[in-house]
């Protein structure tokens, strides 16, 4: 009977939450808003009309062929009255000299020429001078597209490790590891808000006449952290989606089951509790949403810490701070992750870390029903750090 | 402890900090019957009931409901209306109402839900936003809410709070059918006129301690009678007068035990010009103004 208010109450904020125009549109248009630009930048050439049909060249060398896409002008005027009445975009001089020296010049009407046009114009140039020494089709196949690396990583006797060339092993954590601090992000905020409404509605002693504060917290952190799961998901999927269709889609098919998996749900579930209280204490003790997500900043800040830290964690995966950030509670979730893609770390490390947190959780747990209860039954004002011990220390 | 009663508080001390809000309360609620629980602002009447609904611990005492140490189980069989708030404005009423039921382990009651949002003239508003009721609404919506899964104790704060006189009366008439069909009630209010009209025992705390308790009627006789004069003159010093309560043409004088009615009579018919001479026991405003000035 007593869990089961969690699951009623984690039910209303899930549903409720789920239904206001904010979490539509901020599932829905956030991944729309970062598409967007990606999506014209990949169709950018297709906008202006192809570029390949609009740039003119004059060539000195005599190496160059006339080929689809690129006009020959005699001499730079002639180009240059087709720039200027809009046959061309842009066009070219490929110098006497450019064999010695590897200049050439480019001319257009904009200040900063497309990237894709310069880099159409140098491939042009590559492909006719290997033409130009008669370089066999294989080689200038090779040329024009460098090699697909796969690398392979031995043990101390020689032998290839499982799971070595594994892009999920190195992509996973990662994508786990920012997952997890999204989530974190948009969860605490959804909580927030929803413990500064009832705050400001004055919901938090009804309801406490029903449920004990400890089943209110946890039936909040159940419902926000679904919440939270669920625009990760949307995001994910989004995300999976958008990889298939594109030239990135063999990143899907890499993506396989390995020991890392139930790790990082394992830190993720661990990581998201630890927060969720935390952060629903500091919103309760808070008087204002503005002032609860001062508050709430320090934990949000402590978990991106290692993401600050990732150039040098990279550098040395094995270092004491890197090993210190993996026994702190509040940076084991992320710097783990981080860690686990670049090192394989000692499972007694892994166990330890994951003990710190149980304990973590545990105790803060038993703390924050009473911090939550006073908090909640507290209006225009913050709470003192002496009210909080006080409440700490009631029966 | 009184096994009669259906709450028992026994030396109740609750502070914070270092500053006492209930200092050795003691008190019992009959079954059946409607409690005031009085006081002035501040009084520590909000502490009581919330650490009655166990929402704060004490730090000394006992709390006895329904023959039983307080258990978790026992909320679901305690109604609470508080003072103010306590709706989610941007839920729809009928939502709100079934939401707080199953808080309280009751579900699957829509049709009684339908029938008391018929009853409170609010059904038409079931599927509206609570942001779209008025203070009046809202306030009727918070009692059903309060009494939605039939509690065996009912604790109202100020239940006629933000009520014009229609509705009103239409709690009032609500309270006494729940009083009539077993529930006990426990009310909180400072409209004194309703706890005369309603309550069948009181307690009045001041400064967190117990000033008066028991059966209204016995805790009226106590105090004695008062003469409400309509008049027209210059009130004299009469002996058996403990205090007057002077409007100019109207007054309230409270007379001192075994106080000679007809003498007093006679002295102001001497003094003043009389329209209307009315003995009644004293009223419980002027008890509670007595009892807090003290």
């Amino acid at each position: 009977m007593r869990s089961r208010k969690e699951f009623i109450v984690a039910k209303f904020e899930f549903l409720s939450t789920i239904r206001k125009k904010s979490f539509i549109l901020t599932t829905l248009m956030l991944p729309l808003f970062f598409a967007i630009p990606v999506l014209l930048t990949a169709s950018l050439p297709g906008l202006i009309g192809g570029e390949g049909q609009n740039i003119g060249f004059i060539d000195e060398t005599g190496m160059l062929e006339q080929a689809t896409g690129y006009i020959k002008y005699p001499t730079s005027e002639e180009a240059k009255a087709a720039l200027l009445r809009g046959d061309i975009k842009s066009f070219f001089i490929l110098p006497k000299d450019y064999l010695s020296t590897g200049k050439i010049t480019v001319y257009s009407l904009s200040s900063s020429p497309i990237t894709e046009r310069i880099d159409s114009i140098d491939s042009f140039i590559v492909q006719n001078l290997l033409r130009y020494a008669k370089v066999g089709t294989d080689v200038s196949n090779r040329i024009t597209n460098p090699p697909a690396r796969e690398t392979v990583t031995l043990d101390e006797k020689g032998n290839i490790k499982q799971g070595s060339g594994d892009l999920a092993r190195l992509v996973l954590p990662y994508a786990l590891a920012i997952g997890l601090l999204l989530s974190i992000m948009m969860s605490s905020n959804f909580l927030m808000q929803g413990i500064g409404e009832e705050k400001e509605s004055r919901t938090g002693e009804l309801l406490l006449s029903s449920i004990s504060a400890d089943q209110l917290l946890r039936g909040k952190i159940i419902g926000y952290g679904a919440i939270g799961l669920l625009q990760v998901l949307v995001w994910g999927l989004m995300a999976g989606a958008a990889l298939s269709m594109s030239q990135y889609a063999f990143i899907l098919s890499a993506l396989q089951i390995s020991w890392i998996i139930p790790l990082a749900v394992t830190y993720f579930f661990l990581g998201y509790s630890l927060f969720s209280v935390s952060i629903a204490c500091a919103a309760a003790i808070s008087p204002t949403a503005k002032e609860a997500q001062q508050t709430s900043s320090i934990f949000t800040m402590a978990a991106a810490l290692p993401l600050v830290f990732s150039q040098f964690i990279i550098l040395s995966p094995n270092s004491e701070i890197a090993k210190a950030l993996t026994f702190f509670p509040y940076t084991a979730p992320v710097i783990t992750m981080m860690r686990a893609s670049l090192v394989d770390i000692p499972a007694v490390e892994i166990a330890a870390s994951i003990g710190i947190m149980m304990i973590s959780i545990i105790l803060v747990m038993s703390l924050a029903g009473k911090i939550f209860r006073m908090g909640m039954l507290m209006q225009g004002k913050r709470a003192t750090i002496r009210e909080v011990i006080a409440s700490i220390r009631e029966k | 402890m009184n096994i009669d009663y259906t709450l028992n508080v026994s030396g109740l001390v609750k502070r914070f900090d270092n500053k006492t809000v209930l200092d050795n309360v003691s008190f019992g609620v009959k079954g059946g019957e409607i409690f005031g629980l009085l006081g002035p602002n501040g009084a520590g009447k909000t502490t009581m009931i919330r650490t009655i609904l166990d929402i704060l611990k004490p730090d000394a005492g006992d709390i006895t409901v329904l023959d039983g140490k307080f258990r978790e189980e026992v909320k679901e069989k305690i109604g609470y209306l508080p003072e103010e708030g306590g709706l989610y404005r941007k839920t729809r009423v009928f939502e709100c109402i079934r939401y707080f039921a199953e808080l309280k382990g009751v579900a699957g009651i829509d049709s009684e839900i339908g029938g008391w949002l018929k009853k409170m003239n609010l059904y038409e508003y079931g599927n509206k936003n609570v942001s779209d009721l008025s203070k009046g609404m809202s306030r009727k919506l918070q009692f059903i809410i309060a009494v939605i899964h039939k509690p065996e104790i009912l604790i109202l704060d100020e239940p006629f709070y933000g009520l014009d006189p229609v509705n009103k009366l239409q709690i009032e008439g609500v309270i006494q059918e729940l009083k009539n069909s077993g529930m006990t009630i426990i009310m909180s209010t400072h409209q004194m006129d309703e706890v005369e009209k309603m309550c069948d025992r009181i307690l009045l705390i001041n400064k967190g301690r117990s000033v008066l308790y028991g059966d209204l009627g016995e805790i009226k006789g106590m105090y004695g009678f008062s003469i409400y004069l309509d008049y027209s003159g210059k009130l004299p010093r009469i002996d058996g007068v403990s205090r007057i309560n002077d409007h100019g043409n109207q007054a309230e004088l409270m007379l001192e035990k075994g106080a000679d009615t007809r003498e007093i009579l006679r002295r102001l018919a001497d003094a003043v010009d009389v329209r209307k001479f009315e003995i009644k026991t004293r009223s419980l405003t002027e008890i509670f103004i007595e009892e807090v000035g003290k």
